[in-house]
């Protein structure tokens, strides 16, 4: 069973202009946040499993993704 | 969880003995190398009862350093892992009839995926092993399978600017690894998503309870303090038995709290934990107000809405307290249900409390 946590409050950013589709994020996120699409650029499929464990974002080589757990 | 870790050398008498699962050793270029049993013996399965219940919980670290799996040559894989004894024993049972390297790095015998998020596993102590331990001449390739779980603390493209090492993540679970590995390194989106089930629930379980149990001695004490209030003449032995009756469904609310809405978590309504502990401290008040009598309760309609808040409240704050120990929980998700619902837990325990005062009187 997939469970669900609060909506709407994870603090996930994603600049798609610095992606380079290397597809890092989607291999260390433990929730499937990311999908990447055939334009060779990834998405945010599903930011609201996202559980701000920050992988993606200290992995990202190019910095294209931001996790700030606890702001706003 | 330990929050200061000694130095490795002060600490040697913290690591639990694993002289038994060493079966072997093999050469290597950089010296003889520990090889260890992909199968528990007793006292694993002790060490990981004693952990489960939280005896000795932070002496569970074991020596950092290479181990070797099987027969591992030049070009066998190798694994990096927390210096966990639970952890290291849930990954060995897993690498039978496999040949590979294990380097273990110093997470303070944390977990991986907590020390990750604490910043113990990191690149920095990565690259440190690597050196120490002479990786560099034990392989001829030059590439690390971390667990995924690892990721949250290590930026893998620093690994191989500082030391020539490739990191690619493995599976989340040990038991994909032969998978994984059978596979090209390649892991499947299934194999890449945590998952939170019963057994895994009903593991943490144990924690929580011991946890909370603390705060029996205070339950008791601020009944017996209560029951002071115009008490009639009580005995102080009867006082001591009113004190305790009065407790026990408190003491059920933290079985509730700490182990039947964990294992119901996915059956009970709401996203919000201290939503779901409130509608389960809501069904417990019921469920009180039925059995007044069991408690030694008045049944003056004070004291009964006195009950149900506190309980209501405190089943509601051991819930929202499990957030700390799910696989799915975000911090800004807990941050926001702690700012709603802990003033709202504060204020109904309150007007409980100043009820059960009231009460005393009315009672009267």
């Amino acid at each position: 069973m997939h469970m669900q946590y609060l909506q709407g409050v994870a603090n996930l950013y994603f600049d798609e202009e610095k992606c380079i589709g290397c597809g890092i994020c989607i291999d260390v996120c433990p929730h499937e946040v990311f999908e990447l699409v055939n334009k060779g650029k990834v998405i945010i499929r599903d930011k609201d499993s996202c559980m701000e464990c920050g992988a993606c974002a200290l992995n990202c080589p190019v910095a294209a993704v931001e996790v700030k757990p606890g702001v706003g | 969880m330990p929050t200061t870790g000694p130095t490795e050398i002060e600490a040697a008498s913290c690591y639990v003995d694993i002289s038994h699962a060493i079966n072997g050793s093999i050469d290597s270029p950089a010296g003889p190398v520990s090889r260890i049993a992909t199968t528990l013996a007793a006292q694993d399965i002790l060490h990981d009862w004693h952990a489960r219940w939280s005896i000795h919980r932070d002496q569970f670290r074991i020596p950092t350093g290479i181990y070797a799996v099987g027969n591992p040559g030049e070009s066998s894989p190798v694994l990096v892992t927390a210096n966990y004894k639970l952890t290291f024993d849930k990954l060995r049972i897993e690498l039978r009839e496999m040949d590979l390297w294990i380097l273990v790095i110093d997470t303070k015998g944390v977990n991986v995926w907590c020390s990750a998020g604490k910043g113990t596993f990191c690149a920095s102590e990565i690259i440190n092993k690597i050196r120490q331990t002479g990786l560099a001449q034990i392989v001829s390739h030059r590439q690390l399978i971390l667990p995924q779980l690892a990721a949250p603390g290590v930026a893998a493209h620093t690994i191989s600017k500082a030391a020539g090492f490739k990191v690619v993540y493995g599976p989340i679970k040990a038991r994909d690894i032969p998978a994984f590995i059978a596979n090209g390194y390649h892991a499947s989106p299934v194999m890449r998503r945590v998952t939170f089930d019963l057994a895994e629930r009903i593991v943490l379980t144990p924690v929580e309870l011991l946890m909370s149990s603390k705060l029996i001695p205070i339950i008791v004490i601020m009944f017996f303090l209560i029951n002071l209030i115009n008490n009639g003449g009580l005995s102080l032995s009867q006082m001591l038995k009113v004190a305790g009756f009065n407790s026990l469904s408190y003491i059920i609310a933290i079985l509730i709290g700490c182990v039947l809405v964990p294992v119901m978590l996915p059956l009970i309504p709401f996203r919000s934990f201290a939503a779901k502990g409130a509608l389960a401290g809501i069904i417990w008040s019921l469920i009180v107000y039925r059995l007044g009598d069991v408690f030694m309760y008045s049944s003056s309609w004070t004291i009964m809405l006195a009950h149900s808040l506190l309980l209501t409240a405190f089943v509601s704050f051991l819930a929202l307290n499990f957030t700390g120990s799910t696989t799915y929980t975000s911090f800004s998700g807990t941050q926001k249900e702690t700012l709603q619902a802990v003033p709202i837990q504060l204020i109904a325990s309150l007007i409980g409390l100043a009820l059960l005062v009231i009460g005393r009187f009315a009672w009267i």
